[in-house]
């Protein structure tokens, strides 16, 4: 559960973090023309332009005959998804449209919208109000019985080049085929380390377990290509030089993760569907030091992965484990090496002492997560370890210790680590 | 924390002057209009630009026009009314001592007063900056939406002069046609500006029909309104179906009432007859405080309130 | 399904992170209740210093040894005294090392020693 000062306010995120993006980051992300050419220009994924237009006559000029199907008309300036009309099919004459919810549009309709677009109807900012049109990306499978006649959406919060929180935003009747909240999609939050959804929310704010008016539930939905979902939206922020975003993507069938736009001012209801602020990971997070995007991923998962102890003691019942147990750690070049731990509860995160730790090449730099003060140490480096616990293999963090060098343990396994087991002597 | 020090400071030191200075006023400055009793029933249209083709289309009957200027000298923004010469006699009784560093902008406004620039315009300029900082409160530390800053803002304005029920009434009016003229003319299929104009005929059309209605049923409160608060309100349809655009109407609908509610409350506050009397009275605290006020309101990064109900569902313990 | 028969049976038996201990005082006719930790890092069992004091325990011959200790901030020295306390309905006697716990939230560290017959859920609080 989430406290009051965790949780991220407008006052906040408007006068603290969105002024941390450059004005010229700004920029690009408020057009989403610019964005596509700063995405293409640096090899990132993202849906295939087929025209721009800026004048009345571009929109006549156009050879919308020799159009496919499959596109979509957006404004460049739009907010919330308003003015995005998205094309499935032609009538069967083959003069007409059909849009994604079913309705018949004729050219005289489009090229109508259009002109609305270029007067300004549905930009929100800005003066270049102009049309983009381009490749429409098919729903995936994996996400086919959840959604109504659109595709949804993945929206990433990057800061600082670390993934912070995610958001999986489910089209509805009600918000037209559309990925957008505040016209009634649903919104799904998302575990950083699995890519599973974890609880729903309707109108924004209504926490929800089912889909409306189906028996699905929608926990537990697994998010394909989840890690390149993560990396492709820090190479996006990072390439539009935004410190601070919301980077939505969609997952193409195919082609995998591609971006559809940087948001320079994320909507806050993405709390709601985590259950867990965003201002407190922001602050866990603004000072490291991040090497890539891939460290970047890592970080992101070890830090924010949901608490699924629960769920692990329904599955596989509970495990009773000794206060010292064996366990098999691997090294750097996986091999296992078996050491006596302590079970300490007084811990939250795990230690390993820091000679066994360089011993085992688990110091290299790519493996160094962050830094935690130790009591009694202060600053100490965190990194990724593996090791096999009563035959259940853990991927964990643990802090390297140097007090731990003169122990009996050199490992010592905290609460975090210990979720799904019992611990006591073994004297049922 | 000095921040708040200072503005504790000037605000406790300040308002201690005026509350001794309200024991001593006399004269009730009435805001609110009441219903009225009419005897004659003629049309109340105010103008004798009317062609009078027929004797029944002749001026009003002596008894509205009373009412008429009763309306208008309770009516702070009109300068034909009572109100300046009541707040220059509050003035009076409360003279000022010689010009130095912190008395300027009083001598300058007696001074405008005695050269015929009306009390009560004053004081409205006054306090616009006021109810401006008042409404980023209401957005910065509450929460709510409302269309920006001055549609409210001049909103309170307009509700001061037509009166907080009636101001309302047409309020609703306005949204209300708004809502159903959208929905038919969206069926011409007109691009952007002639079809905002086409809403705008809707619109106008209803409070002309809202406006005839009131003198049929002898309401004066509504047949006298001036027009520019009508206009004002009129004009925020703009806004208004701009906003549904951009969200669905539901949302349209609840922004447009929390500008109602932020525009009736600042509408209170400029009636209240204290802070009239103490921004005339000090107009250079009154200046200072709103700087500050605004300086401490913009450095807060803390939680909306609204924002404390809307995340109430996470921060709830499940176990 | 086993587990689940392990799990009813255990619901007495489970200490969580945080227990209620009632200690008693020297003569063992008034007790005060305490917020303990459950750490299974730690051997012995600890008690707040002023708690013990106003329990009458650390009369000298209620101490049982004087432990040097050597710790992040150098030698330091510990009474253990002998403590009668009841946990989840266990009494329980045992030699229990005094501390200095103010500014920390719980007054009382239960360790291994004194956790025999339990098991701990060290991720329910």
């Amino acid at each position: 559960m989430a406290k009051y000062k965790d949780i991220l306010g407008m006052n906040a995120r408007n006068q603290i973090y969105t002024k941390l993006n450059s004005a010229q980051a700004r920029s690009i992300c408020s057009s989403k023309y610019a964005t596509k050419l700063l995405l293409q220009s640096k090899n990132i994924p993202t849906a295939q332009i087929y025209a721009i237009m800026g004048t009345d006559e571009d929109i006549e000029d156009f050879e919308w005959e020799n159009l496919d199907k499959n596109f979509v008309i957006k404004p460049t300036n739009g907010h919330a998804g308003k003015g995005v009309v998205a094309f499935r099919k032609k009538s069967e004459d083959n003069k007409n449209w059909i849009d994604i919810t079913g309705q018949k549009w004729s050219l005289d309709d489009i090229k109508l919208h259009c002109l609305d677009i270029l007067d300004g109807q549905y930009s929100t900012h800005g003066m270049q109000h102009n049309v983009i049109v381009e490749e429409r990306i098919p729903i995936h499978p994996a996400l086919l019985k959840y959604t109504y006649k659109g595709t949804p959406d993945i929206r990433v919060v990057v800061f600082n080049s670390v993934p912070i929180m995610g958001w999986l935003r489910l089209p509805t009747q009600e918000s037209g085929g559309r990925a957008n909240v505040s016209q009634g999609a649903l919104g799904l939050g998302v575990d950083m380390a699995t890519g599973v959804t974890t609880h729903a929310t309707a109108h924004k704010n209504q926490l929800i377990k089912y889909l409306p008016g189906t028996k699905k539930k929608l926990n537990g939905i697994k998010i394909p290509s989840w890690h390149k979902v993560l990396v492709t939206a820090i190479e996006a922020a990072n390439a539009a030089g935004l410190v601070f975003c919301g980077v939505d993507l969609f997952v193409h069938p195919e082609k995998g993760p591609m971006v559809v736009e940087l948001n320079q001012s994320p909507g806050l209801s993405i709390q709601v569907s985590n259950k867990a602020g965003l201002r407190r990971r922001l602050e866990r997070v603004e000072e490291l030091n991040v090497l890539n995007p891939e460290h970047g991923v890592r970080i992101g998962q070890a830090l924010f992965a949901e608490k699924f102890s629960d769920k692990i003691l329904a599955k596989d019942g509970i495990t009773i484990i000794n206060y010292k147990e064996e366990i098999l750690l691997y090294n750097d070049n996986r091999q296992a090496v078996k050491i006596e731990a302590l079970i300490n509860t007084g811990r939250y995160r795990s230690a390993i002492s820091a000679d066994l730790a360089e011993e085992l090449g688990l110091i290299d730099l790519e493996d160094l997560l962050w830094f935690q003060t130790e009591e009694g140490e202060g600053k100490r480096p965190v990194v990724e370890v593996r090791f096999k616990l009563k035959k259940q293999l853990f991927t964990t963090t643990m802090i390297v210790s140097k007090k731990l060098n003169g122990s009996r343990h050199k490992v010592e396994l905290g609460r975090r680590d210990l979720a799904g087991f019992l611990i006591g002597d073994h004297q049922l | 924390m000095l921040k708040r020090f200072i503005l504790f400071t000037f605000l406790s030191f300040f308002f201690a002057i005026p509350t001794k200075a309200a024991a001593q006023v006399t004269v009730p400055l009435r805001t609110v209009s009441q219903s009225p009793n009419l005897q004659a029933t003629d049309s109340a249209s105010s103008s004798a630009q009317l062609a009078s083709e027929s004797g029944s289309l002749a001026s009003p009957s002596a008894a509205v026009e009373q009412k008429i200027q009763e309306k208008k000298d309770q009516d702070i923004t009109e300068t034909g009314g009572k109100q300046k010469s009541v707040l220059a006699a509050y003035l009076d009784q409360h003279p000022i001592g010689k010009l130095s560093w912190n008395n300027p902008l009083q001598h300058l406004i007696r001074r405008a007063i005695e050269n015929g620039l009306p009390a009560n315009i004053i004081v409205l300029m006054m306090l616009f900056p006021f109810i401006a900082s008042v409404i980023a409160i209401s957005r910065h530390i509450v929460g709510l939406k409302g269309f920006g800053i001055y549609i409210p803002a001049v909103l309170s304005v307009a509700f001061v002069s037509t009166g907080i029920i009636p101001g309302t009434v047409v309020f609703l009016a306005v949204l209300l046609s708004a809502i159903y003229a959208r929905k038919v003319v969206k069926l011409l299929k007109l691009p952007l500006l002639p079809r905002t104009a086409m809403l705008l005929w809707g619109v106008s059309l209803s409070i002309l029909g809202l406006l005839v209605l009131a003198s049929f049923l002898d309401i004066s409160s509504i047949v006298s309104l001036n027009i520019f608060p009508i206009l004002i309100i009129i004009l925020l349809t703009e806004n208004f179906m701009e906003s549904q655009l951009f969200k669905s109407q539901k949302e349209a609908i609840s922004i447009a009432f929390e500008t109602l509610m932020i525009a009736i409350f600042c509408a209170f506050i400029i009636s209240w007859d204290l802070i009239q009397q103490f921004v005339i009275l000090r107009p250079e605290i009154s200046l200072l405080v709103v700087a500050i006020l605004n300086l401490v309101i913009g450095r807060y990064t803390g939680l909306r309130i609204l924002e404390y109900l809307r995340f109430q569902a996470i921060t709830k313990d499940e176990e | 399904m086993m587990n689940k028969l392990i799990a009813l049976f255990l619901k007495k038996k489970v200490l969580h992170r945080f227990e209620k201990v009632a200690v008693f005082n020297l003569t063992k006719d008034e007790q005060t209740i305490v917020m303990a930790k459950v750490d299974t890092g730690a051997d012995r069992s600890s008690l707040d210093e002023k708690v013990a004091e106003k329990l009458g325990l650390l009369e000298n011959n209620n101490i049982v040894a004087i432990k040097k200790y050597r710790s992040g901030l150098g030698h330091q020295e510990r009474k253990i005294v002998n403590v009668t306390f009841i946990l989840k309905g266990k009494k329980i006697t045992s030699q229990v090392s005094i501390t200095d716990r103010t500014g920390l939230n719980y007054s009382m560290l239960i360790g291994i020693k004194d956790i025999k017959g339990f098991l701990v859920d060290p991720n329910r609080n």
